[in-house]
């Protein structure tokens, strides 16, 4: 019965169905189709006797990757990186975007959007030069600064302690002006006829802030933290790689510069499998939890 | 209408970042799609094994066995590269070595290039094969092919069809046993340089100072390790004078463990034998694996760094900066660099080689050695190639002293090189930084630069720049780490591999960080227990006692 409704529905509306197909089509083919690689986890695998015939090993990879000594540095390395990360990270673009909305000048609006969200077309590899460029121990600009002034140079780069400040705050710069384009465009839905109603009634820049547009944005801001809550354990690999040096590496070893050091460059394809695996069975556990917790709370979830 | 669009959104946001984080998983997905059609791929590849003998007779007919060119009529084969970088190598293509190569062989070439490793796993994964290939895979995925059928032992047709290779394994049974995989079968070709001395092993980096600099200041060269210290605080103390600048570099060292650039020449002087071109390890004179990284010994040189850094003499930098940022500094034109190990000495007079120190601890200096380079899988022969043999004709005739000699240095065209009238190989005095131009195809392919082979009739031109950097090493000669003290370059077996690998990370990491740190903040007397202690705890003995046996076994293969 269900499904007879369901089939005239897609007949109903077969454009909408059509416009859909695409990225349906999408999904299946590079998510889901590729997900039976995830048999590699189990194997020894070996690319001549493939998926089906390579020798199977059960969780040996897994008790390889819990037993290493590394594990006990590179787990918790990895979450307070993406946690900070995300602490840090996530309310700028809310405070950027609530700041521009209330610029009465188009022109100047345009401007500072377009001068935030330039650093984020800069690339990984740049923007690590240009951290080095200046907080360089003795060519850095910081420490030139701190130097005419009759301060110490500090060692930035190659102190555990600061790599990530480093790491999270040069990441927050690139990325908030991009992150923000979602908020300003939630916030041009707010019904403007709320807000003349606010200022007839006398109410200041705060309390509408506080009463009309953040309820609007509610949804979308619990939407994009689900979201972020399912990547805690996936840190980027490139820019971690590219700041980590010898000094450094007690605090920015994450897992997966680890894997990359451990089973990538001699090929253990079983093995980096394995670690993804368990990333990504943490990241789906924190998605689904976090779901779950605001939908008690604020009766909004993705799922 | 407003929900509406909000749901939109939403829904746009959260498609957009399940695609995104699908993406940044990528690596293996690609892998696995195709690998998808492998299963296929590997039912025809064993058919094609089967029809391999019919393959066989059709590749021999075109053959000559002896003489040039190659086959009788032109074939084209699929030679598989790692792309280098267009700026600073050219397109495989236009290497005149290359060209000349080909004219002669009478084979032509259809380069198929790999952007990078990833690239060349792929390939790897999808057997997906060039018919040979020059420096494309690593030892586990040549083995692995290897298993699966899908190269061509090389060592079967050497005798017959490349004499160079089968007299060169012949003469050195050490190399054969780097070379020789576990089955006893040859899948790849090396890429050797030999230029070892008696004690049978050769230089790494050389030790220059700014001999100008000593001029100015009234000093002599150094030759003790106090010595040395006085003068980089003479040079740090006379910064902004004379020719030495303002921000002057007294010693610059690249981190520690570094094989090029680090200090580990500086830890030799104090008759300390390490090296880490080996995972690190050394051999004893008992033919025993030894760690001298966890060796007490290694404190007092350590101390000596440390406090170098303390009073500023080697910049902290030096333990943060990228291999790029290296050698920006050493060879920068600016010179502001006193003293540094370095792969090659500058050609422009700013510095000098000079000799070990002595440490006046009683013992003899050491200098880092390395034994004759054999650099493997240079040259693959898959499976798909129809002409085995004249592919394996064409390795012996890479091997030719003529050809080897010219992959390396340049074409014999009065600028790179000459032939001598007593049959020499000249090697004339280009400017260094045409070197890339005139041999791009150095260790990326099988040239045989053994000591019979070519390194015996190599002679340098009287006075030129690359003689004079050949002269000046000659000073290490008799403190080298002898051939015997290395550790072998051997391939694991299968069942040690990935553990040697795995507890190599942490170790490497840990002596890594910790020397780092002592370097920074000090404390080495008190830390040394716990820093013994945690590579304990990280598996050394495991360590140490794995590449024993690897050793042991490989050295029995040979003898």
């Amino acid at each position: 019965m269900r499904n007879k409704k369901m089939l005239l529905r897609i007949k109903k509306h077969w454009q909408l169905y059509l416009l859909l197909l695409p990225a349906v089509l999408y999904v299946a083919v590079f998510d889901y189709a590729p997900m039976y690689g995830l048999l590699g986890a189990f194997e020894n695998f070996k690319p001549y006797l493939g998926y089906l015939r390579s020798e199977w090993v059960g969780f040996l990879h897994f008790e390889r990757f819990f037993s290493t000594n590394a594990f006990a540095k590179i787990v918790p390395n990895t979450i307070k990186l993406s946690v900070y990360s995300l602490v840090a990270g996530f309310p700028i673009p809310i405070i950027l975007a609530l700041c521009l909305n209330y610029v009465p000048s188009v022109k100047f609006k345009k401007l500072v959007q377009n001068i935030t969200y330039a650093p984020h077309f800069i690339s990984v590899v740049v923007l690590v030069s240009m951290v080095n460029v200046f907080f360089g121990t003795n060519n850095g600009l910081i420490n030139g600064i701190r130097d005419s002034l009759g301060m110490d140079r500090i060692l930035f780069i190659g102190d555990p302690d600061i790599f990530r400040h480093l790491y999270v705050w040069s990441g927050v710069w690139q990325g908030m002006g991009w992150g923000s384009i979602i908020y300003i465009s939630a916030l041009s839905s707010v019904d403007p006829g709320l807000h003349e109603s606010a200022i007839v009634d006398g109410a200041s820049i705060l309390q509408r802030i506080r009463y009309i547009d953040i309820p609007t944005i509610v949804p979308v801001i619990v939407t994009l933290l689900i979201l972020d809550a399912g990547k805690v354990m996936s840190v980027g690999f490139d820019k971690v790689f590219l700041m980590q040096n010898s000094l450094n590496l007690s605090a920015s070893e994450v897992i997966a510069t680890y894997v990359y050091k451990r089973g990538l460059l001699n090929a253990e394809y079983g093995y980096s499998t394995a670690v993804g695996l368990f990333n990504s069975v943490i990241n789906l556990i924190l998605l689904i939890t976090v779901n779950q917790i605001s939908k008690k709370v604020s009766d909004i979830g993705i799922l | 209408m407003k929900r509406k669009i909000m749901a939109l959104l939403m829904a746009a946001a959260m498609g957009a970042s399940m695609v995104l984080s699908a993406c940044s998983s990528g690596g293996e997905t690609t892998q696995t799609t195709t690998a998808a059609a492998k299963e296929t791929a590997a039912e025809t590849k064993n058919t094609a094994g089967e029809s391999k003998a019919e393959g066989e007779t059709a590749g021999s007919g075109l053959l000559n066995e002896t003489g040039y060119p190659i086959v009788n009529e032109p074939i084209t084969l699929k030679v598989g590269v790692k792309a280098g970088s267009a700026a600073l190598d050219g397109p495989w293509a236009d290497y005149d070595w290359i060209k000349a190569l080909q004219e002669q062989s009478g084979i032509n070439f259809e380069f198929v290039e790999y952007a990078d490793n990833e690239a060349v796993s792929l390939m790897f994964a999808s057997r997906d094969y060039p018919d040979i290939s020059f420096d494309v895979g690593n030892d586990k995925q040549i083995k692995e092919a290897a298993e699966g059928g899908d190269l061509y032992a090389i060592d079967e047709y050497m005798e017959q069809y490349a004499p160079n290779w089968y007299k060169y394994f012949q003469d050195n049974p050490r190399s054969k046993a780097t070379v020789t995989s576990a089955d006893g079968h040859i899948y790849s070709l090396p890429a050797v340089w030999d230029e070892t001395k008696e004690s049978g092993s050769s230089m790494r980096d050389v030790f220059v100072i700014a001999t100008p600099w000593l001029d100015e200041l009234g000093l002599e060269i150094p030759t003790t390790t106090n010595e040395f210290y006085e003068v980089l605080k003479a040079f740090k103390e006379h910064a902004g004078e004379g020719s030495i600048p303002e921000n002057v570099i007294p010693l610059y060292i690249y981190g520690i463990t570094n094989n090029v650039g680090g200090a580990l020449d500086l830890i030799n002087f104090f008759g300390v034998r390490v090296s880490s071109h080996r995972y690190c390890v050394t051999m004893d004179d008992n033919e025993k694996v030894e760690f001298n990284f966890a060796n007490e010994d290694i404190k007092e040189p350590l101390k000596y760094i440390r406090k170098l850094v303390e009073e500023g003499l080697v910049p902290v930098e030096c333990f943060t900066d990228s291999n790029d940022e290296y050698l920006a500094k050493i060879k920068s034109a600016d010179n502001y660099v006193g003293a540094c190990f370095s792969g090659v000495n500058r050609d422009d007079g700013a510095t000098t080689v000079i000799g070990v120190l002595d440490s006046e601890n009683g013992k003899k200096p050491m200098k880092r050695g390395i034994e004759a380079v054999v650099t493997r899988n240079r040259f693959t022969i898959y499976k798909n190639c129809e002409y085995p043999e004249a592919a394996v004709r064409l390795a012996n005739l890479i091997a030719e002293p003529e050809w080897s000699i010219q992959g390396y240095f340049g074409m014999f065209d009065g600028h790179f090189m000459e032939k001598t009238s007593d049959g020499k190989f000249m090697r004339l005095g280009y400017p260094m930084d045409e070197q890339r131009k005139s041999s791009g195809v150095v260790t990326r392919v099988s040239l045989l630069c053994s000591k019979e082979n070519v390194m015996n009739n190599l002679v340098f031109e009287e006075g030129s720049n690359w003689g004079e950097q050949m002269k000046e090493r000659e000073i290490y000669d008799d403190y080298l780490i002898p051939g015997k003290n290395c550790y072998p370059n051997i391939m694991f077996s299968d069942k040690n591999a990935s553990r040697i690998s795995e507890l190599y990370t942490d170790i490497k990491s840990c002596v890594d960080t910790t020397f780092a740190d002592w370097m920074i903040n000090g404390g080495i007397d008190e830390g040394w227990d716990a820093y013994i202690a945690q590579l304990k705890d990280y598996g050394l003995e495991e360590f140490l006692s794995l590449l024993q046996e690897e050793r042991d076994s490989a050295m029995a293969l040979v003898q």
